[in-house]
């Protein structure tokens, strides 16, 4: 009995100490990010190594505005219709979201369009697939390398942009690995880097995304309820959207 | 201390409509501040024109991601438009410099917005709020004055 007992503490014992310095070396990324207006609001605004099929799906996102000049109602933007903007889209948008770091994992609420993410940091391994997939958010395992949380995200659905230039990623096919580093106390530094045989001739890199820290008090510390809404949705584009955007001599 | 929009556009005309509905300010626009909805609407709109819009509320829609003011407007020959302007989210109205609540709007407020016009001639258009909206509630400002001297509002977007 005394053999068993100790043999239960030996083990619990010899977890909380793996498990305290795994945390002792983690940094600290908790709190409210938010990237202001004025940040990029793409992950790489270069031309980006397309394999043809890459191109194809890229040349098939519409997104409004642009080069083009195309107006709302005549793209095929994929949260017109209220669906999510899936994970790294809402990286590039101008909107809060929330680091909340624990032991065994991290989660990520994002204020646009209420979603959340888990990026688990309990050891195990990145799966190839996950049965339950594809995400609009992804399957997320992190582990540190020092003080950056490094990320591997896997099971992407593929009608999610990655940003609102249309930037595309396969369907279980594309790999995007994350680096996230508090670079100052109130700064955080996100790039990416997108593994992706089928859409991209090689990995490519993203830019710099940087997200200052919203202090509770402040405009944007504290995370609001915003949620598409299929319902005031097709209110918007059927009183506001389409009738802004149908141009008269373009009906044949 | 001007307005953003005074600060940005330069007057070139002013027509004004019968029953004084609206005056269309066309000019030169020295830079605009961003306005991003979140599925790009402001290619539908001319941003680089403002029109004054008076007129009566008949909804204020307080709703995510997009909110709406809708204004009864008359035109030159006095004929009633019901004219639609898109709005940010109310979690960016509610913050920062506007200070907005579902309840700034009553329906029978005479309200003058400045907007940005659709393209396409139809009565909707944008409000163009970045820090803040140019409008006047039966002749008083509805924004947040306290909030002037606080950082600017990061979101400009829905």
């Amino acid at each position: 009995m005394r053999d068993r007992i100790c043999r239960v503490l030996f083990v619990l014992v010899a977890n909380a100490g793996l498990y305290c310095a795994t945390w002792a070396q983690a940094a600290d990324l908790s709190g409210v990010w938010m990237q202001g207006a004025a940040g990029n609001q793409t992950w790489n605004p270069e031309k980006l190594p397309f394999t043809p099929a890459g191109l194809a799906a890229f040349k098939g996102n519409l997104p409004a505005g642009g080069k083009e000049q195309r107006l709302a109602a005549d793209t095929n933007d994929p949260i017109g219709g209220a669906n999510p903007p899936g994970l790294y889209r809402s990286f590039t948008y101008p909107r809060p979201w929330e680091f909340i770091q624990l032991p065994d994992r991290v989660v990520q609420i994002f204020e646009w369009t209420n979603h959340w993410r888990i990026i688990w940091t309990d050891g195990r391994d990145v799966p190839e697939e996950v049965v339950t997939g594809p995400f609009w958010y992804g399957y997320a395992v992190g582990k540190w390398e020092g003080d950056t949380l490094v990320v591997q995200t896997v099971d992407l659905d593929g009608r999610a942009w990655m940003d609102g230039r249309g930037t595309p990623i396969s369907e279980f096919g594309g790999k995007v690995e994350e680096r996230w580093q508090r670079t100052a106390p109130d700064t955080l530094q996100l790039s990416i880097t997108v593994t992706d045989p089928a859409y991209y001739t090689q990995p490519w890199t993203s830019n710099v995304k940087t997200y200052k820290l919203q202090k509770k008090g402040a405009e944007y510390g504290e995370l609001g309820e915003v949620i598409f809404a299929p319902i005031d949705e097709q209110l918007f584009n059927s009183t506001i959207r389409d009738p802004s955007a149908v141009v008269p001599n373009k009906a044949p | 201390m001007p307005s953003r929009l005074q600060s940005h556009y330069v007057c070139a005309a002013k027509m004004r409509l019968h029953f004084a509905t609206f005056a269309i300010f066309a000019g030169a626009l020295a830079f605009t501040a961003p306005v991003s909805a979140h599925h790009g609407t402001a290619p539908n709109y001319k941003m680089d024109e403002s029109i004054v819009l008076t007129g009566t509320v008949t909804e204020f829609r307080w709703r995510n991601p997009h909110s709406a003011l809708l204004l009864d407007v008359k035109d030159a020959s006095g004929k009633v438009i019901n004219y639609a302007i898109e709005l940010p989210s109310p979690g960016v109205m509610a913050r920062g410099k506007m200070g907005w609540t579902r309840n700034t709007f009553k329906a029978g407020d005479l309200v003058e917005f400045h907007a940005h016009p659709s393209r396409t001639g139809a009565p909707v258009a944008v409000g163009g709020c970045t820090d803040s909206c140019e409008v006047l509630i039966n002749g008083v400002s509805p924004n947040n004055p306290e909030a002037d001297s606080k950082s600017a509002t990061p979101a400009s977007a829905q």
